[in-house]
């Protein structure tokens, strides 16, 4: 039996996982994390046949088919304190919140998944590339859906956007101070 | 959120930008100051996202928020033609505007290409007390020369602006007859209403440039406190307008021979895309027509009844945030540098419209597929 891995989920994969009915499988073979601002987002869609259908992440945490967890002060301050502000500019408050729990050393085994390419570099520059997942590795018993995944839910482009950001760390990252004699 | 530091700054930055806790409560969309109070009195926790917001409406690095000492945020000086009587509205539009000039500045860093560049807006100054309108019709002929606005100035103003000196074009509904500009050290912004006719904002272009050239910290400080001083400066940019976007050399040429008829007059306008009385006072101040015929043609309904058909056109030549925004934001997103939640926020779009936003403006999320160079 496979262990079940501690999993902080973007808004990007939770739409994508209902619209291509994975959600469920996620939910049941992963512990399943949202950050705090995605859930007190604005609520949500995803789009079927059936039209536009909305969200409704409170009512997966009463199930506990989902957690929430909330970045503390600081976890936020290290993240700000690392980043440049143009590059915290360039993400929304769900991804900034849980890059900011991923500094933390609160979870230690908690991975991210995500299929935004900013996301994904993020965690190289922050150099986290080993706390994030793609979601075709999570679903590796669920091949009817991994197979169907377009290219930003793949491992291979996950890989190659976490090398960017580690390319592009001297764009993003705060310089360090110079340690004077 | 908890943070010992986060309540005063707060109170402090806010105070920085002069602003009252029910205005930064209405900025923020809430409907009571309640929040604002609790949180500054430290028995609210503020939210990731509501920090994110306030850094985003106050202009203020986030990082600011956490810091023991006060880093300097004022509240932008924003030129306005024309305020709105309601100064909620006066408020909201002018932190849209900042907020909306911030990610603009944003994109155009992330999505920095040698193709994307653009030249700064000249600066000229100029003494408001003394009679400037022969120096207001040589900036326009030099303006007119140097951006290359060719022979029909109106049609190439708008792409001049945006792609040459990466000004930033916002169409909002504001009061009848209104505009507004920022500019700071590293660029500019025109806001034009959006409920005008097209030629009306083509001119309001034009004098907004006008401004924009001539800003200076000192003259606007002066003319916000003195109704005669603001009322010359709103003519010298009328003046200016009128001579950019009708050339003195081209009307020359078109009207040496013609008749002065009315429907020369109107078809006169159309193709400069004015609107005729401003056709008419331009032949006036060119000295082909008196001011009083000016007064009787104005008077006359059969005069008043024509119409040129480009009165008639909404604007379209730019959508409501800019054509260079959206494309540098796009481009920001393709290129990974921008996150698609933040791509649609930046947008005001919500997430699940955004593909259609896109789609409407002709551009498609593509997953950055490369083309392969030819050898």
């Amino acid at each position: 039996m496979t262990k079940k891995l501690d999993v902080l989920v973007d808004t990007v994969v939770v739409i994508n996982a209902h619209e291509n009915g994975y959600w469920e499988h996620l939910c049941n073979k992963h512990c399943i994390y949202l950050p705090n601002s995605v859930i007190e987002d604005e609520a949500f869609y995803f789009t079927s046949n059936k039209g536009k259908t909305a969200l409704t992440p409170s009512k997966w945490l009463q199930q506990k088919k989902a957690f929430c967890i909330e970045a503390q002060p600081s976890d936020i301050v290290k993240l700000t304190e690392k980043l440049s502000n143009d590059f915290l500019h360039t993400l929304d408050s769900g991804e900034l919140e849980a890059l900011a729990i991923l500094l933390s050393e609160n979870y230690p085994e908690l991975l991210f998944t995500t299929a935004d390419k900013a996301a994904v570099k993020a965690l190289g520059v922050l150099n986290l590339s080993y706390k994030g997942i793609s979601v075709e590795c999570l679903l590796k018993h669920l091949p009817s859906a991994k197979n169907k995944l377009k290219p930003h839910f793949k491992k291979d482009w996950f890989i190659k956007g976490t090398s960017e950001g580690l390319l592009e760390q001297n764009l993003f990252l705060k310089k360090e101070p110079l340690i004077t004699k | 959120m908890d943070n010992q530091n986060i309540p005063r700054r707060i109170r402090e930055i806010r105070e920085q930008h002069g602003l009252s806790q029910q205005e930064l409560a209405d900025l923020m969309g809430w409907k009571s100051h309640a929040s604002i109070v609790a949180i500054e009195n430290g028995e609210k926790n503020v939210k990731i996202q509501e920090l994110l917001k306030l850094s985003s409406i106050l202009s203020t690095p986030l990082e600011s928020f956490f810091s023991e000492t006060s880093s300097t945020s004022e509240r932008p000086t924003i030129l306005w033609r024309k305020k709105a009587a309601d100064s909620k509205i006066v408020l909201r539009e002018e932190y849209n505007l900042i907020e909306y000039y911030k990610n603009y500045q944003l994109v155009e860093r992330l999505s920095q290409t040698k193709s994307l560049s653009t030249k700064y807006l000249p600066k000229k100054t100029f003494d408001i007390h003394s009679d400037q309108y022969k120096w207001v019709n040589q900036l326009a002929e030099s303006i007119h020369k140097d951006f290359h606005l060719g022979d029909y100035p109106a049609e190439s103003l708008i792409k001049c602006l945006e792609e040459e000196y990466g000004v930033l074009l916002i169409s909002r509904p504001l009061e009848e007859g209104s505009a507004a500009c920022y500019r700071d050290e590293s660029g500019s912004v025109i806001i034009l209403n959006e409920k005008e006719v097209r030629w009306r904002q083509i001119f309001s272009l034009a004098h907004e440039l006008f401004h924009l050239i001539t800003w200076n910290e000192e003259l606007i400080s002066k003319i916000q406190s003195d109704e005669t001083l603001f009322n010359k400066n709103e003519s010298l940019a009328d003046a200016f307008a009128a001579a950019l976007l009708m050339p003195q050399t081209m009307i020359n040429h078109d009207v040496s021979e013609s008749k002065l008829t009315y429907s020369f007059i109107i078809a006169l306008a159309g193709k400069y895309q004015v609107s005729k009385q401003a056709m008419l006072w331009r032949l006036h101040h060119l000295r082909f027509i008196t001011k009083e015929e000016v007064q009787l043609a104005l008077k006359d309904p059969e005069f008043l009844k024509f119409d040129h058909e480009i009165s008639k056109q909404v604007f379209t030549a730019t959508s409501s945030l800019g054509n260079r925004f959206i494309r540098l934001a796009y481009l920001s997103y393709e290129n990974g540098k921008l996150s698609k939640t933040k791509f649609a926020r930046i947008l005001k779009v919500k997430l699940r419209d955004l593909e259609q936003y896109l789609a409407e403006k002709g551009l498609f999320l593509t997953d950055d597929k490369e083309i392969r160079r030819a050898c």
